[in-house]
């Protein structure tokens, strides 16, 4: 008691160090509470599920030559049923996610459906709150839906033996509600808000049986891991016996294997890096901070020096002083914690809002935020208040009584200071530059050239909603281009931000021997690259006055002979081809047919700035593009009028298919650019609460070291130094562990900022000037913080700073 | 040299305000040993601060070399205080955390001339007052008389034309207050003008001319007979 009075106290009398020190600590808990959080929600994805690391996912990878490894969470439909006739004692279910439109009182309603196999919820054990899930499944009439959903149709009355018509793929089925799911938490990867049975009759495409495609999900059961490991030895066999015979996918160019269903969520290499990188920046706030609370405990130890000498004098053991001020930092980060936690509670719906997350902090159960905080606390206050406790104990109580001067740690004490505030100032400095380049990679991507015109254009993905025919698809399309405003309208089987199918072939340049080059095949309707915006770089482009352009031939006939192709520049490089000009009229072979190249256009960057423009090969097909998105350009509207009239032009042809279209620019930033600019978000929150903390710090460590050399100040100035020579010689004395700073700050973020461009495809340069500019910027703050003591100090006049003790 | 006309010194707080000098009148001329006595709090030392211009008047003239600095911007009485003036005070104010030689430097810090002679300058002062085989130590392991020789060795080490001194034998034992008394009157004898707060009359009775002060104002300036 009689400790927590002396804290109480010393906190009391020295408000403006309590205010700091308080603050600093809450600032960095909070800070790091929250990105703690960040982490835990994004690895603990599908933790929720009972016994989840018992699950794993087949995954596929293509080594293709001159295109990078590519892998995907995906097999062939009917992979599992192989693999069990090898391995009749393996356990495992697919997932397929299919487009489901729900037909009920005149109403289209677009859903994702997950299509399951029977015993899906054995594994994926979410609880159901009604019915019986496998049951259901097992009838391929069967449908489970979450509670949100059964809300939905059916209010509040039970949705149990309820009927919905669903349409899939041009037929409408009726499903009868036999259970009803819990609502799924956010942190499930593998979720959809109704479930049927994955029936092959139903939903199996002609790809059911082809090795390579990446159909649906197949998953896995194990005891342990070390089973799934041994299993996964296997695969290269049983693929030798099975996969390789079919003749499109070649040994060595395929592989298989399996990755832990808790892996998933963090799928890319890029999303595992950030997760890590705000998880570091959490921890390094948090250093910063407990810095500050050693820096500033040692910096006015010898404010104290008198209590710990009476202390002493009175019969006090150096032991009993350690636990005093072990107890006093305990106090302290206590109280700092529960403001951190009331500091994270306020900021959480901002951080929300401009991270794109859910993150909300619970107080029990098995995410419970007390215990953390609890072993935080303790962690911290062990860390932060053991150098202080054993510096403060051991004065001698003889000298310190004796003495006028108050012990300030002597030199080594100054020293161990300015050396925590480089290693402060390091990190703040780093995250600055790291906080430059990440905004300006951000709005790189936002504004860079993607070879085509990203505004005034609108994607209208419904287009290859099944069953819908050609016919149909025809009249669709002009009743688009019809609508007031467009201006162009096409089809191709990619846009930017989607793809229905990717195809590769394997090309050579005619009459050459040598690898095959893969390209990406790409068809294209009419007026493609007009209504795109694309730049001819040579030759020209598709038109269907050329009937050797093949757009207007029937598929039988495309099929015999090779049509004309336009090529991308980087197709140009990986063919070998010395220039575009050079491309122009050469013919390329598949292996089964020459394809003549009629036109060079720059590279169209449809998909991530992560990823590397592939090679592709675009072909004419005016006939019908398998799996179409329509691209709408448009002039002279908003968005929002020119969503309401396409999907008004879409209704008067298909008024029972749902509408579904995005913007360009909103169809990207979702897809590509969002979780980069939510997450640069995050990281600039951390990294300016960083800073934040560290000049917390230099403001406290200032105005006690100020404090401390008034007399000195008035000596100085007594003896002719100006209130300028003063003032640099405070500002420089704080100002040089600032640059110092910079020594351990710059490599470290050279290396860090390289890694992380290097994980864009398209990405700026690491420029200089981002170094300079976060270090003067780090300079400056750290000056100005320093300042105002400094200046006061400085201004006062001699003769009252030499009265001062 | 200095002409002080009329010169008062107040200082106010919240409540009261302490008038600590009133009109004073005071020259001094070059070469002189002015001794200034009376009891505490009778505002010797800030006549003293002032005449340094570690302090600044409230009201009147103050006339250095013919030019009236009593309002000068605080960058020109720097620059006096540098080149001109001379500090030594009753506890010495030498920086703990600076070598004897540091302190002693420090009187040569703000001024520029080449290092050597800086160097070359330093050694002599603190050979002057007999300390150069403590310029390594820091104040606190140096004697009070100690500390007080490095104390003027850092005043003389710029050859200011005026020396202030505020009891400069007040924390001394007798023998160091005279060692110290000794040093200053040789200054004194080569040419430097002194003014010195004392309470010790044999003290004063070094300096050639003792003025007694009593609640802000000079009672009576009187030589000492030849």
């Amino acid at each position: 008691m009689s400790a927590l009075t002396s804290l109480y106290r010393s906190l009391a009398h020295h408000r403006l160090f309590a205010l700091l020190n308080i603050g600093g600590l809450a600032l960095g808990i909070a800070t790091f509470l929250v990105l703690f959080l960040f982490v835990r929600f994004e690895t603990g994805y599908d933790r929720v599920l009972p016994q989840q690391d018992r699950l794993w996912v087949m995954e596929e990878r293509y080594v293709m030559p001159g295109y990078p490894a590519d892998t995907n969470p995906n097999t062939m439909g009917s992979e599992l049923k192989i693999l069990q006739a090898d391995y009749p004692q393996l356990v495992g279910t697919r997932y397929m996610n299919m487009a489901a439109t729900v037909q009920q009182g005149g109403q289209a309603t677009a859903e994702d459906l997950g299509t399951v196999d029977p015993n899906f919820f054995d594994l994926m054990r979410f609880p159901a709150v009604e019915g019986d899930p496998a049951a259901t499944l097992a009838d391929p009439n069967g449908l489970v839906v979450t509670q949100k959903t059964a809300r939905k149709y059916f209010g509040s009355q039970s949705a149990i033996g309820r009927t919905l018509q669903l349409s899939i793929d041009g037929t409408t089925y009726p499903y009868k509600v036999g259970a009803v799911l819990r609502d799924m938490p956010d942190d499930v990867t593998f979720k959809s808000e109704m479930f049927a049975q994955l029936s092959r009759t139903r939903f199996g495409n002609e790809w059911w049986e082809h090795w390579g495609s990446a159909s649906l999900t197949t998953f896995l059961r194990f005891p342990d891991a070390v089973a799934a490991r041994a299993f996964e030895a296997q695969l290269p066999a049983f693929l030798d016996r099975h996969a390789y015979a079919g003749g499109n996918l070649k040994k060595g160019e395929y592989f298989q294997s399996l990755r832990p269903l808790t892996a998933m969520h963090l799928y890319s290499p890029g999303d595992r890096a950030i997760v890590t990188t705000l998880g570091a920046v959490g921890l390094l706030t948090l250093l910063i901070a407990i810095v500050n609370y050693v820096n500033l405990a040692t910096a006015r130890a010898g404010l104290r020096a008198r209590e710990v000498a009476m202390r002493k004098v009175l019969g006090g053991t150096r032991r009993s002083l350690v636990r005093q001020f072990l107890g006093e930092a305990l106090a302290t980060v206590a109280v700092a914690a529960l403001i951190g936690l009331a500091l994270a509670e306020i900021a959480l719906p901002f951080i929300n809002a401009l991270g794109g997350t859910t993150l909300a902090i619970r107080y029990v159960g098995w995410d419970g935020v007390v215990l953390p905080l609890v072993l935080l606390v303790l962690g911290i206050a062990l860390v932060a208040g053991l150098y202080p406790a054993f510096v403060l104990s051991g004065f001698g109580p003889a000298a310190v009584l004796a003495s006028t001067r108050a012990p300030g740690g002597g030199r080594s004490g100054t020293r161990l200071r300015s050396a925590l505030v480089v290693v402060q100032f390091a990190i703040a400095i780093a995250f600055a530059i790291a906080t430059g380049v990440m905004l300006k990679q951000t709005e790189h991507i936002r504004d860079a050239d993607l070879g085509f015109r990203r505004d005034g254009l609108m994607i209208v993905r419904s287009l290859m909603t099944g069953g819908i025919d050609s016919p149909q698809r025809a009249a669709i399309l002009r009743s688009l281009a019809a609508a007031p405003g467009v201006t162009g309208v096409t089809v191709a089987n990619n846009a930017p931000g989607d793809q229905s199918t990717t195809n590769f072939s394997g090309y050579s340049r005619a009459g050459a021997s040598g690898a095959k080059i893969s390209l990406m095949d790409v068809g294209t309707g009419r007026d493609y690259f007009r209504v795109y915006g694309a730049r001819l770089v040579a030759g020209r482009l598709f038109d269907a006055a050329h009937a050797d352009d093949r757009g207007l031939l029937t598929l039988a006939e495309r099929k015999r002979a090779g049509p004309n192709v336009v090529i991308n520049r980087t197709a140009v490089t990986a063919l070998g081809f010395a220039s575009p000009t050079a491309a122009l009229g050469q013919a390329i072979n598949d292996g089964e047919r020459d394809s003549t190249i009629i036109g060079i256009v720059d590279d169209l960057r449809f998909r991530s700035p992560r990823d590397a423009v592939t090679p592709v090969a675009y072909t004419y097909n005016t006939v019908d593009i398998l799996s179409p998105f329509a691209a709408v350009r448009y002039a002279g509207r908003d968005a929002k009028t020119m969503m309401a009239a396409l999907e008004a032009a879409w209704k008067r042809v298909v008024p029972g298919v749902p509408f579904e279209a995005r913007s360009v620019e909103d169809n990207l930033y979702q897809r590509y650019y969002k979780a980069d600019a939510q997450r640069s978000r995050l990281f600039t929150i951390g990294a300016v609460l960083a800073i934040l903390i560290g000049c917390i710090g230099l403001y406290g460590l200032a105005a006690f070291d100020t404090a401390r050399r008034v007399k000195e100040i008035g000596i100085r100035k007594t003896l002719g130094a100006s209130t300028a020579e003063v003032l640099r010689l405070l500002i420089g004395q704080f100002l040089r562990p600032v640059i110092l700073a910079n020594l351990v700050a710059w490599p470290l973020a050279y290396v860090a900022m390289q890694r992380w461009l290097g994980g864009f495809d398209d990405r700026i340069a690491l420029s200089p000037l981002f170094f300079v500019g976060a270090s003067l910027a780090a300079a400056l703050i750290a000056s100005a913080t320093v300042f105002g003591q400094a200046w006061r100090v400085a201004r006062a006049e001699p003769a009252r700073a030499l009265r001062h003790e | 040299m200095i002409q002080l006309q009329d010169l008062s010194r107040t200082y106010a707080s919240d409540e009261i305000e302490t008038t600590a000098l009133n009109g004073i009148d005071l020259a001094v001329e070059a070469g002189e040993f002015v001794a200034i006595m009376g009891p505490s709090g009778c505002g010797k030392s800030t006549l003293l601060n002032i005449i340094g211009t570690i302090d600044r008047p409230t009201d009147g003239r103050y006339l250095f070399e013919g030019a009236d600095i009593a309002r000068a911007p605080e960058a020109e009485l720097a620059k006096l205080r540098r080149d001109r003036l001379g500090f030594v005070f009753q506890s010495f104010n030498l920086i703990d955390e600076l070598t004897i030689a540091e302190n002693v430097a420090l009187g040569l810090a703000y001024r520029t001339m080449p290092a050597r002679e800086k160097k070359d300058r330093v050694a002599a002062a603190m050979d002057r007052v007999g300390i150069a085989h403590r310029q390594r130590h820091h104040p606190h392991q140096l004697s009070g008389g100690q500390q007080q020789r490095a104390a003027i060795a850092r005043a003389i080490v710029g050859e200011p034309r005026l020396i202030l001194a505020d009891e400069p034998t007040g924390n001394l034992d007798t023998e160091n207050g005279a060692q110290v008394m000794d040093i200053l009157g040789q200054l004194n004898a080569e040419g430097a003008t002194i003014v010195m707060v004392t309470h010790s009359p044999s003290h004063a009775d070094i300096a050639k001319r003792t003025v007694h002060m009593l609640d802000g104002r000079i009672l009576s300036s009187a030589r000492r007979a030849a």
